[in-house]
């Protein structure tokens, strides 16, 4: 069996959304469980003293990396099948800028801010209502923002073939720098803790 | 051993492992096959429909809708999400078509994973065919070259009921689209 299972019609679109829908809960149960729903420890990191979403989401990215990788050279995923985002250069760097504004001055992100939300912080309600309200907000402007939308587009590009250097290679690279940033956010934490004590 | 220290000894292991196999496509996979997400021009696509061509398999991937609209002769309507189970001859040629690049690029990506080796994606297929098939036109200063191709696309436009014109200017004009409008509603022979 070969995967995605979705893009090579072994899954109905019906079965793909009651699985997102089970992926979702998990998602969020663990970002809960990892204490990523309260605001104050996701602005910590801000304040270099406590990293934990660092660790949080660059493990993520390595198990999801690793998982990629292997199982399309073991023949069990298809990695060209495997959706990558178009890039558009400008928006993005734009939209990155006002998602981290938007972070330090709110203490969660998109996601946590449903996590927050759903265990009853008023804090996550509120983010998650101007969120909404933005997305509404962009919607009705979206035929001004349109060309600049679309605008600097280099299409779908990854690392590898950005810099002309292996996968495998990239992989290495990202989980040595996964490593040593764990080591490095580690040592901040000690030398924050001391700090305040 | 803590479960940290597994777990970074795991990762650290398989990384180093994935910079010294460096691809992370099967070692037998055929990337580099010269037909395998080609792509080609409308005009030879309505040539080997004309010609009949053995296991021409033409792929429409946009919407019912669309596809009832208009389609390119002999294509058919099949979603991304039911190449699998299309029933398509992998042992044929396919050409697949439709609304964008990424959508076209999806699907033809899709039929190699099922293991089609002879895929090719027709851009914008059906804007293409009615532009260049239904409607070609040809400026009356064309050179020698130009007019002999024309000459070849003419014919091909003629036998699917096309309006091949010489024109001052070449551009998809407002009588061109009347002229759609009524092959459109003439329909096809096919």
């Amino acid at each position: 069996m070969t995967a995605p299972f979705f893009e090579l019609g072994m899954i109905t679109e019906n079965a793909s959304l009651v699985i997102a829908l089970g992926l979702g809960v998990a998602f969020g149960f663990f970002l809960e469980r990892g204490g990523l729903g309260n605001a104050r420890k996701l602005a910590a990191q801000f304040y270099l003293t406590d990293l934990a979403v660092l660790k949080v989401m660059f493990s993520a990215i390595v198990t999801a990396m690793l998982g990629l990788f292997w199982f399309s050279k073991l023949g069990l995923l298809d990695l060209e099948l495997v959706y990558v985002l178009p890039t558009f250069v400008a928006p993005h760097l734009v939209g990155g800028l006002v998602f981290g504004v938007g972070f330090v001055m709110g203490g969660l992100c998109p996601g946590t801010s449903c996590v927050s939300a759903s265990t009853g912080r008023i804090d996550g309600l509120v983010l998650l209502a101007g969120m909404m309200f933005g997305i509404f907000v962009f919607n009705e402007a979206f035929p001004l923002v349109a060309p600049f939308y679309n605008s600097t587009p280099i299409g779908q590009v990854t690392i590898p073939e950005l810099f002309g250097v292996s996968h495998g290679g990239v992989v290495l690279l990202v989980v040595l720098g996964a490593l040593g940033s764990f080591v490095l956010a580690e040592r901040l934490e000690a030398r924050g803790r001391a700090r305040d004590s | 051993m803590t479960p940290n220290t597994l777990l970074t000894g795991a990762a650290l292991t398989l990384a180093v492992l994935a910079a010294v196999a460096g691809s992370p496509f099967p070692v037998d996979a055929d990337y580099g096959s010269a037909d395998r997400g080609a792509v080609i021009d409308v005009v030879d696509v309505a040539q080997w429909i004309r010609d009949q061509r053995d296991g021409l398999q033409i792929v429409d991937v946009r919407a019912a809708q669309s596809f009832a609209r208009f389609n390119i002769p002999t294509a058919r309507n099949i979603p991304i999400a039911e190449l699998g189970v299309s029933g398509l001859d992998t042992a044929g040629v396919v050409v697949v078509y439709g609304d964008t690049a990424d959508v076209e690029e999806g699907a033809r990506a899709i039929l190699g994973a099922l293991g089609f080796d002879s895929v090719f994606v027709l851009p914008s297929g059906a804007d293409s065919w009615v532009a260049e098939i239904l409607n070609p036109m040809v400026p009356r200063d064309a050179s020698e070259a130009e007019r002999t191709a024309f000459d070849r696309v003419a014919e091909l436009s003629r036998y699917f009921g096309g309006l091949p014109r010489v024109v001052d200017r070449v551009e998809f004009d407002q009588s061109a689209r009347v002229s759609l409008e009524k092959t459109l509603r003439r329909g096809c022979a096919f």
